[in-house]
């Protein structure tokens, strides 16, 4: 047959007129070597990413090219709903208003191809700014839930979910590229990337390594002095491996990232080089995706080690009593193993029965020697889920999902420089609801109820971290728990522009904070008051003719006893534009997000306004791409007290220049 | 492999909905042949039109993936604007037409709207080429080709290479 083509092809060219011979004999050969190509049967019409059962934007390789974003919170601070802040520590994420103060983004879910970057232990570490790891540039898409989510993907999908999910490695036997990227405020990356097709095998590895001089830094509240910019460098280097198979996986993540704290938290000594915190997160994935007949089966064997490290210098000045260097160790082992099944029954409903089982490990020292606290948890994490998708015509389909999670706690101690404190084993247990309904009544409008809940369970630095003096365990701590009703209209324009409209209610229980005990003593505590957040959103995107637009807006409201919550923004949006001629493409992108100033000395998150404008050119052997973040108004917040609030701002870095260079082999 | 990595990864239920996200495959392959098959046919000059007009009726078989490939492509060295028309009287002038299965119903009335202009109609559904479609996407088995409606065709003035016709099913 495909000699037969051939053949055609040939007696086809020659009967060609002479204009463009060349090109059509390309043409269609290329065209040939199309439909030589199997393609995988769908069984249904591939939906609209907006006929999905839930609240979602992707941003897009090509988004993320054209922008030029460097990190994943840089890149979804302008998604709807979304904000994010640098603290100079870490990149923290807020949800539809809400910024935690101090959060290490244990409310958003994160995920990399799947596998989920959260940690109970989650002492320090964000995974959203340089250390989530992986190059923006080595990313084809990132899914954004706004939203619990937890009846999907469990603990920490509270806020919200980010799957982030990296290109395919390429069908050639081999072929790369490489990245270097330098910024006018002495940021230097260089990324790598490697892979390939041998037979049925696809395999990618990509190394990355950032270094960032830093900026200088002054704490007026503090000290008159300014601080050299070697206080706030930044280091990181990553490692990321995949192959795969028609119905196997496996991958491979190690990172480690050093900040240096020129902001000196918790009373250390401002000006110290001793300062700095140090995150090593790694992970194995292994999965094999075998099907039974009508029924998809999932079988993933999985295991982390998380660990944060910090150095803090004490003088007895800022803090008095305390003299020496405090050094804090707290890695978090776990091994985890996930089974699933989905299979179709009839023609219109889809069932998926899931259990997840993890067992870990946390370990940790924290002291100025010979004052040490070794705290030593076992614990494990369990949940099943049962999901049903009805789609009974066209028009209207259903999805309702329920997961029972549990975490249970088998022993945990701790020794405070030779006081032994023995905490009650135990578990937390519950149930998370999940219900969409879809009505679809016209090719152009699409109409959507959800109600989603959420948990968060106490990390075990909340739980279970104690220096017996100041700052006391707490094994009773709940786990926090949010569920969110909402109603969405999306239509498609003619234009082929997509508008959303959203309304939205949330109530939040159980919110965990640390409360001051008295007698200089804190502990983490759940708060007695539900907070209650209503949120009203618009989103509108569309392409067109070389031309890609997106623009947002959110207006929230956050209230706890009768109170607006104060790290709550009122109002917050984005709007951006990208131009593509040829190999070219330009964008420009602004931000804002309000802030609601507190009371003396209370925290509230920053309000913030930043222009981004890019420009890209795309070779066949280079692509380069410069780069102007200009955060107009923005403020860092920096954490500088004990607990977690802080005290002083001080403006963002302000203008930077990027430029970055790649090149594909 | 990402593709897989979405849905295997994901805890539990979210495998659907990741995957109800994404485009399949044999929409992505419907996408890729609509852009090869404009190389090969001829339209007759349509005045200053600064971009090729892609107008898709009724339920997209593409999810979001015609916009995303034709937003940094051109087709005739033009940038592409895909329309999404919600009835016939609203289409316009375009020089793709994708009818959709859901508009089988209105098919007559469609191709009695876009009859004696220019513009290439295209479908995927069953028997719409034989009704009068210009162009066919066919699935057989595991591959993807093309039925083409030659009258159709030269009835609105379009011009196929002949290269192309090799390759094609002719239907009458």
């Amino acid at each position: 047959m495909r000699q037969h083509l051939r053949h055609s092809i040939a007696l086809a060219i020659l009967a060609l007129p002479a204009m463009g011979q060349d090109s059509i004999q390309d043409d269609l050969l290329d065209l040939q070597k199309t439909l030589d190509q199997p393609v995988q049967v769908a069984s249904k019409r591939p939906q609209r990413l907006k006929e999905a059962p839930a609240d979602i934007t992707v941003l897009r390789a090509q988004d993320l090219a054209d922008l030029g974003y460097r990190t994943l919170a840089e890149a979804l601070g302008g998604v709807l709903g979304y904000r994010s802040n640098d603290d100079r520590a870490y990149a923290g994420l807020g949800v539809r208003g809400l910024y935690v103060l101090g959060d290490q983004n244990t409310r958003v879910l994160i995920l990399l191809d799947g596998h989920a970057l959260n940690s109970l232990a989650e002492v320090g570490s964000s995974k959203a700014g340089e250390d989530f790891g992986v190059p923006m540039d080595q990313v084809e898409r990132i899914e954004i839930v706004r939203g619990p989510a937890s009846s999907l993907y469990g603990n920490n999908a509270f806020l919200g979910m980010v799957n982030v999910v990296t290109k395919d490695p390429p069908p050639a036997a081999a072929a790369g590229q490489a990245v270097a990227t330098a910024s006018s405020r002495g940021l230097a990356g260089l990324d790598g990337t490697l892979g390939g097709t041998a037979g049925t095998t696809r395999w990618q590895a990509t190394l990355s390594g950032m270094t960032r001089n830093g900026s200088e830094t002054s704490f007026p509240e503090l000290s008159p002095r300014t601080l050299p910019a070697e206080l706030d460098e930044e280091q990181r280097q990553s490692a990321y491996l995949r192959a795969a198979g028609p119905d196997w996986s496996v991958a491979g993540f190690a990172m480690e990232r050093t900040q240096y704290l020129a902001s000196a938290p918790f009373n250390t000594v401002l000006g110290s080089e001793q300062n700095r915190y140090k995150n090593r997160i790694a992970f194995a994935d292994g999965r094999y995706t075998p099907s039974f007949g009508p029924v998809e089966t999932l079988f993933r064997l999985y295991g982390d080690r998380n660990e944060f490290l910090s150095d803090f210098a004490y003088d007895g000045v800022r803090q008095p009593g305390t003299t020496g260097l405090y050094h804090e160790s707290d890695p978090n082992w776990s091994l985890g193993l996930e089974l699933q099944a989905r299979s179709r029954i009839g023609a219109s409903l889809l069932l998926t029965l899931g259990q997840e089982l993890s067992w870990q490990h946390y370990g940790s020292f924290a002291g100025i020697d010979p004052a040490i606290v070794a705290t030593q948890v076992r614990h494990r994490t369990g949940s099943t889920c049962l999901q049903a998708d009805w789609t009974p015509s066209e028009t209207f389909s259903a999805s309702l999902g329920f997961q029972e999670s549990v975490w249970t706690v088998d022993s945990a101690s701790l020794d405070a420089a030779g006081t032994p404190v023995v905490y009650p084993a135990g578990s937390l247990r519950g149930g998370t609801p999940r219900l969409a309904l879809i009505w679809q009544p016209t090719a152009a409008d699409i109409f959507k109820a959800l109600y989603g809940g959420g948990y968060r369970n106490p990390t075990i630095f909340e739980r279970y971290y104690s220096d017996i003096s100041t700052f006391v365990g707490n094994a009773q701590l709940r786990a926090e728990r949010i569920t969110t009703l909402q109603a969405m209209w999306v239509r498609i324009w003619t234009s082929g522009l997509q508008s959303q409209l959203s309304a939205s209610t949330s109530t939040w229980r159980h919110l965990v904070q640390a409360q001051d005990l008295g007698g200089g003593q804190q502990q983490f505590q759940n708060d007695p008051d539900s907070l209650a957040g209503t949120a009203l959103e618009g989103e509108l995107q569309g392409r067109w003719g070389g031309w890609g637009l997106y623009g947002q807006a959110g207006l929230y409201r956050w209230a706890q006893d009768g109170q607006r919550f104060p790290n709550a923004a009122s109002a917050q949006g984005a709007f951006r534009l990208t131009r593509h001629w040829g190999p070219w493409s330009a964008s420009g992108e602004v931000r804002y997000v309000s802030s609601r100033p507190g009371a003396p000395g209370v925290a509230a998150a920053p309000a913030a306004t930043v222009l981004r404008l890019a420009s890209r050119w795309e070779g066949r052997r280079l692509w380069l791409r410069a780069t102007l973040e200009d955060a107009l108004q923005a403020r860092r917040v920096d954490l500088v007290a004990t607990d977690y609030a802080p005290v002083t701002r001080m403006p963002s870095d302000g203008r930077t220049f990027f430029l970055s260079v790649g090149m594909p082999f | 492999m990402a593709g897989r990595a979405a849905w295997t990864g994901a805890a539990c239920l979210g495998a659907a909905m990741v995957l109800s996200a994404q485009p399949a495959p044999e929409a992505q392959a419907k996408v890729v042949l609509m852009d090869k098959l404009t190389r090969f046919v001829d339209w007759p000059a349509r005045g200053d039109a600064k971009a090729f007009v892609l107008a898709v009726l009724g339920r997209t078989p593409f999810g979001d993936e015609l916009d995303s490939y034709f937003a940094s492509r051109t087709l005739k060295n033009r940038p592409v604007v895909v329309r999404y028309p919600h009835q016939v009287s609203e289409l316009g002038e375009c020089d793709l037409l994708f009818i959709c299965a859901s508009e089988k119903a209105s098919l007559p009335a469609i191709l009695d709207k876009v009859k004696g202009q220019p513009v290439l109609t295209v479908a995927d559904a069953e028997g719409f080429a034989r009704a009068g479609v210009m162009v066919g996407l066919v699935r057989s088995e595991a591959r993807i080709g093309f039925e083409v409606n030659l009258a159709a065709t030269r009835e609105a003035g379009l011009r196929m290479a002949p290269g192309f016709l090799q390759l094609v099913k002719l239907v009458p």
